[in-house]
């Protein structure tokens, strides 16, 4: 179960995005920074789906960019080391 | 609290120290305590990014000796928290399924399992044969303690010059360009400009796929409502441009024409600033003879020759229009703005890319856009030390350690004296930049080819040379060449190679690097690494212990001891051993020794531990009266460096005129070597991709990289595919006059080029676009041009094999 920390950047400081991205139950929003900088965290169920989820995000009309600060992958499946 | 909470609240405070970070644009309290820190189980500490020269730190988290969580460094003024897609991978670039475990050597055509002992062996007899034909081919993934040790292996222990890095492929032309202006290499601005600047300049540059997180502190500012023009200037139309007040696009090679065109408007109108150059400037040319210090010329001569540049002439030449001409030199002729440039490998990879890198700063200089915050030419590099190791450590074929030459007898004098070593011992003879290098290793021994081995390490020529069939292929067809590559995972070279190291990387071993605004940084290792790998310094040391106990009068300094005599508590430490390496701190013991070069050119060092502490020091670091350690941001200027004699303002004090005036100079446009024609109608241009990083062999192991990114296409405009009959995702065939590559086209994809221009990226092994590409190179930096060649283009009725 992949946790990421990002931030949304928001195009609009007017915008009502936040309220709208609060319905996806994926996402925990933080306090909006300067009303364009949105702390938020992750949680997928897979590193693929936390890709996917991020790519929608920056689809998203009013998000001008997404950083991904943290990325917990301790979970994930490592594959095994073999000797070539 | 459960650990999913926990993790999920850590990940809060991050996002939203980041979130504060970018909307007050503060810059984060220097760390001066311990890095390391263990919460819930997993322990964190500091290390600067593997990736590109940005030089981001990121917090490690690893546990049961192995990383797990990675999370942007707050505490570092380089990228504030936050990183790019691939500095949040990092971590996975270590656990690829293929990772190489132990040393293999090729027998009867097959690489098979060799013990340690046996391949050292082997390097070390390689070198003891012939010393001479025997090179070291680096780079500036090395960390400064490991080109350090290379370096000194080869110049105080071997007698020669035969070491050249990668860094000759992306960086060269901008020391040459540093060396012809300010006598000194390395950039006078730092990433502090950014934060200031009224106006950016990116000149044959793509920042937000190359150095994403620089990019992104500009474009904050934006988001924040601050007012900066950012203008782009590029052969084709990137993800840069598309963020870009201004995008212009330029013909190959027409960045010269636009230096030239716009200092020559700022000279017509009267709008440059005289002050400025009448007080801290001096003109050159390239005379009679050309060299890289040139020859003064008087201010007249100079802008005589310049005016050959009308704004017509420049616009046909550059392909920009005389009205965006008009616009760069209406900005440039404001005193009240201010202005950076950058430039990565699109001003640097040319065949005039010192005369490229020289003029840009010679616009800065002419227009006084420089030395102030916000007023700055600055080279960007693409490795993590290519500034760090390559430049500063001089494991080049003509230097030595702290910017010092090997062709200078003062010079050789010091280094000798630092090493502890019998006069005469360093070599005056230059040794084979890496084109070279490369060309005789491929050339019969009795037909000049003086290379007979080649020992790589951090780097994949296989892959990254220009015209690999001239350069590469040739030399496994020849029985007495012998190619040697550490590295951590197999690449196009290591497949080629007669011997294969098994390496650590990052955080496996100790390290220090150096980003692209002279800040030199520090990690400790964190993990094992996998197998029977081993650290690049540690198999250096014990091949230089080796040709010691072979009897290589070399490897002894003047007093006897072994070139990397190492003692903990009055008693040597035989690091040449591997359960011995970490014993001691090898990267102190040698950052110590190489740190006593750093104060010829004004490249103060700090002690090691200073580095410990800090998120990196950017170059000269000079120690205070009460015992602390201050940086520099901006060289040259009164207002913070501490070179800088009181009431100068500005003081050039590596001056080649020997008068502390920075020299603006004259380069004449000329076309490029390859262009164009009815047989090969199309321009070539290569470059990466914001997934991959250089030849893909880290990245290419993340799943969630390789999935964004699978494989290598070719860009091909609209207009050009529908002439052809091309579709999106057909097979193409092109065709330069060295090689022949198939691959799927993309058009209006994420990059577009113009009519008549493809371009390839280059991080796919299986489609490697250095088959087409030409090996002619800068006169001066040796520098060679993967932006500019000639291809033909046909349509395939297959689709490559799928990755």
């Amino acid at each position: 179960m992949p946790i990421s920390g990002l931030v949304i950047r928001l195009k609009s400081t007017r915008s009502e995005l936040p309220s709208r991205l609060a319905e996806d139950a994926r996402l925990t929003l933080g306090d909006l920074q300067a009303r364009c900088f949105l702390p938020a965290v992750l949680e997928t169920s897979t590193l693929q789906e936390a890709e996917h989820v991020v790519e929608e995000l920056l689809a998203r009309e009013g998000i001008l960019g997404v950083d991904v600060v943290t990325v917990d992958f301790s979970d994930s499946v490592y594959p095994a080391i073999e000797a070539p | 609290m459960n650990r999913r909470q926990f993790l999920h609240s850590a990940a809060m405070t991050a996002a939203t120290l980041a979130a504060t970070r970018l909307a007050g644009s503060k810059e984060p309290e220097r760390s001066s305590s311990p890095s390391l820190r263990v919460v819930d189980g997993v322990t964190w500490d500091k290390a600067p990014c593997r990736f590109c020269g940005t030089g981001c730190h990121v917090q490690v988290g690893t546990k049961a000796g192995r990383v797990v969580a990675i999370a942007g460094d707050e505490k570092a003024e380089v990228n504030k928290g936050l990183l790019c897609v691939k500095g949040y991978h990092v971590g996975l670039a270590l656990y690829g399924e293929d990772r190489l475990t132990q040393p293999l050597l090729r027998k009867n055509g097959k690489l098979e399992p060799i013990s340690w002992e046996e391949a050292v062996e082997i390097v070390a007899k390689r070198a003891l044969k012939n010393p001479q034909g025997f090179a070291v081919y680096g780079s500036g993934q090395w960390t400064i303690p490991e080109g350090y040790a290379a370096t000194k292996l080869v110049k105080a222990g071997l007698g020669t010059n035969q070491i050249d890095p990668n860094a000759r492929l992306c960086m060269a032309s901008a020391v040459t360009g540093f060396l012809s202006v300010y006598g000194v290499d390395e950039p006078a601005g730092c990433y502090d400009d950014l934060d200031v600047c009224d106006v950016l300049l990116l000149w044959g540059n793509n920042p937000a796929e190359m150095h994403p997180v620089l990019f992104s502190r500009v474009l904050d500012r934006k988001v924040r409502g601050e007012r900066v023009t950012l203008i782009d200037m590029g052969t084709r139309e990137t993800r840069s441009s598309a963020l870009c007040d201004h995008s212009f696009r330029m013909k190959p090679q027409g960045d010269l024409a636009i230096a030239l065109g716009v200092m020559n408007l700022l000279v017509q109108r009267g709008t440059y600033d005289q002050d400025f150059v009448e007080k801290h400037c001096a003109f050159r040319a390239l005379g009679v003879t050309p060299t890289l210090q040139g020859e003064a010329i008087g201010i007249e001569d100079w802008k005589r020759q310049l005016s050959e540049y009308t704004p017509e002439r420049a616009a046909a030449l550059s392909g920009l229009t005389v009205a965006e001409l008009t616009l760069l030199a209406d900005l440039f002729g404001r005193r009240d703005l201010k202005i950076t440039s950058l430039w990565c490998m699109g001003m640097n990879q040319h065949t005039r890319g010192t005369a490229i890198n020289a003029l840009v700063h010679g616009l800065h200089l002419l227009s006084g856009h420089f030395g102030t915050p916000g007023n700055a030419p600055t080279s960007l590099t693409g490795q993590p030390s290519a500034c760090g190791t390559e430049r500063d450590d001089g494991t080049v074929v003509n230097g030595l350690p702290g910017g010092l030459l090997v062709e200078n007898d003062d010079h050789r004098a010091k280094a000798e004296a630092i090493w502890n070593l019998p006069p005469g011992r360093i070599s005056k003879t230059i040794g084979h930049h890496t084109v070279e290098m490369w060309k005789r290793f491929s050339t019969a021994s009795d037909k000049g080819g003086d290379i007979d081995t080649i020992w790589v390490q951090v780097t994949n020529p296989g892959q990254s040379m220009p015209n690999l069939n001239e350069l590469v292929a040739p030399s496994r067809k020849l029985s007495d060449k012998f190619l040697i590559v550490s590295d951590v995972y197999p690449t196009a070279t290591t497949r080629i190679a007669d011997l294969v190291l098994p390496s650590a990387m990052w955080v496996e071993k100790n390290g220090m690097v150096g980003n692209s605004e002279r800040r030199t940084q520090q990690w400790f290792k964190m993990v094992d690494p996998p197998g029977q790998a081993r650290d690049d310094c540690w198999q250096i040391i014990a091949v230089a212990h080796k040709l010691l106990e072979l009897g290589h009068p070399g490897m002894k300094d003047r007093d006897g001891k072994f070139l990397f005599h190492t003692e903990k508590d009055g008693k040597e430490v035989p690091v040449w051993e591997w359960p011995h390496f970490y014993d001691t701190n090898v990267d102190q013991r040698l950052f110590d020794e190489y740190r006593k070069f750093s104060t010829f050119k004004h490249k103060d060092l700090a002690p090691y531990a200073e580095y410990v502490k800090a998120r990196g020091l950017r170059w000269p670091v000079v120690e205070q009266p009460d015992g602390t350690w201050r940086e520099t941001r901006f060289r040259f200027a009164e207002h913070d460096d501490p070179y800088v004699k009181k009431g100068a303002v500005y003081q050039f004090y590596h001056s080649t005129s020997h008068d502390d005036r920075a020299q603006i100079w004259f380069h004449p446009y000329t076309a490029p070597p390859e262009v164009p024609d009815q047989a090969y109608p199309f321009w070539l241009c290569t470059g990466r991709v914001i997934e991959h990083w250089h030849t893909g062999t880290l990245t290419m192991r993340i799943p969630q990289l390789h999935r964004s990114m699978p494989q290598a296409y070719v860009e091909l405009n609209r207009k050009d595919a529908r002439r052809m009959g091309v579709s999106n995702g057909e097979v193409v065939r092109l065709e330069s006059r060295r090689g022949v590559l198939e691959l799927p086209a993309w058009i209006d994809g994420r990059g577009s080029p113009p009519p008549g221009t493809l371009f390839i990226p280059f991080f796919d092994e299986t489609l490697l676009a250095n088959l087409l590409t030409l090996e002619a190179y800068d006169p001066f930096s040796k520098q060679p041009d993967y932006k500019k060649c000639a291809v033909r283009v046909k349509k395939m009725p297959l689709r490559p094999r799928a990755r």
